[in-house]
């Protein structure tokens, strides 16, 4: 019963309470009821789970993964994230050339160094919509803040 | 004013339109009166998190990975099988990458602090689980800080303490 609980609810999504990474701890196992015609028990699980939940204007860091002339992919954990490219500074270009593809800046901070958006870096976004689904949770990022964007040293 | 003296004004050719109470209902609304949701007011940037999450506890990223890698182990250990958790190996992924204090003592300090604190739990979290540095910052980063009576040396104060935390106990 305890393998019906875990394959029901780890890593799935709940509306109210988002991801559902772990179950950590089974409170109580109330006293299962026989349904009637199909002769399944049903059983009230009380448990504690570690969860994953996102607001609207947090901040979060991510893992860009696909960078397209439209925009960017970031996944947080198991959530994924996208930034369009309306929402990126202007002063970051899109380059079709470079290879992966990536998103650079114009100009270079103090040490010359040209920050560039492309997959496998660290970015620190803005939620600023999210959309939960059945299976997985999206939700719509901005890098155009001050103290967003790339991030070095992660 | 009643029926009799209704008939007498109709009878004496007074207009009385304005005073005979209509027959007919209000048009029915078809759009119902929009009510507020819950999901509505849910906004980070307000401190309001729903009913929920006001109490739930908010964990930091090195806490996470240090839980998930318990669980880990245990999975194996306990008699119940568990299906594969594709959710639990990407967070432990993330969290491994993020986590900016790595040693479980450094994370039960933190956490003592954390729990000493009188902010909401998810903004001192945030403080932690972003690194931030100055003020400025974490303003910009963490709305919600803007509100009333936030004094810039409190939360000074506060990120010093994290960063000193985080500082004694670099990568062991």
């Amino acid at each position: 019963m305890l393998r019906k609980l875990y394959e029901e609810v780890e890593g799935h999504i709940d509306g109210q309470y988002g991801y559902i990474i772990s179950v950590l701890n089974i409170v109580e196992v109330g006293s299962g009821v026989l349904q009637p015609m199909t002769g399944l028990a049903e059983f009230n699980v009380v448990y504690q789970a570690l969860v994953m939940k996102v607001f609207k204007n947090m901040v979060v860091d991510g893992v860009v993964t696909v960078v397209n002339p439209l925009g960017f992919w970031a996944e947080i954990g198991p959530l994924t994230m996208f930034v369009a490219s309306a929402l990126i500074p202007t002063y970051f270009k899109y380059d079709p050339s470079a290879n992966p593809p990536a998103f650079i800046s114009e100009f270079g901070d103090d040490n010359g160094h040209v920050s560039r958006i492309e997959k496998g870096v660290a970015v620190r976004a803005r939620i600023i919509g999210i959309r939960t689904e059945a299976t997985e949770i999206f939700c719509v990022g901005t890098i155009k803040e001050d103290y967003l964007g790339p991030q070095l040293g992660v | 004013m009643d029926v009799d003296s209704a008939e007498e004004d109709y009878a004496n050719g007074v207009d009385t339109t304005e005073e005979i109470p209509s027959i007919y209902l209000p048009p029915r609304q078809l759009i119902p009166p929009r009510t507020t949701r819950e999901a509505d007011n849910v906004d980070s940037s307000l401190a309001q998190l729903g009913a929920e999450f006001d109490k739930a506890k908010c964990l930091l990223i090195p806490e996470v990975k240090v839980i998930l890698d318990r669980e880990k182990r245990q999975h194996g250990k306990v008699g119940v099988e568990r299906p594969h958790n594709e959710v639990l190996e990407k967070t432990l992924a993330y969290c491994t990458r993020f986590s900016a204090y790595t040693n479980p003592h450094t994370v039960r300090n933190l956490k003592r602090t954390i729990d000493q604190s009188r902010w909401y739990p998810f903004e001192i979290a945030l403080m932690a689980n972003l690194s931030i540095e100055t003020v400025e910052e974490a303003r910009a980063l963490i709305p919600s800080l803007d509100r009333e009576k936030m004094d810039d040396n409190e939360i000074q104060n506060t990120l010093n303490e994290l960063q000193n935390l985080r500082k004694y106990t670099a990568p062991a």
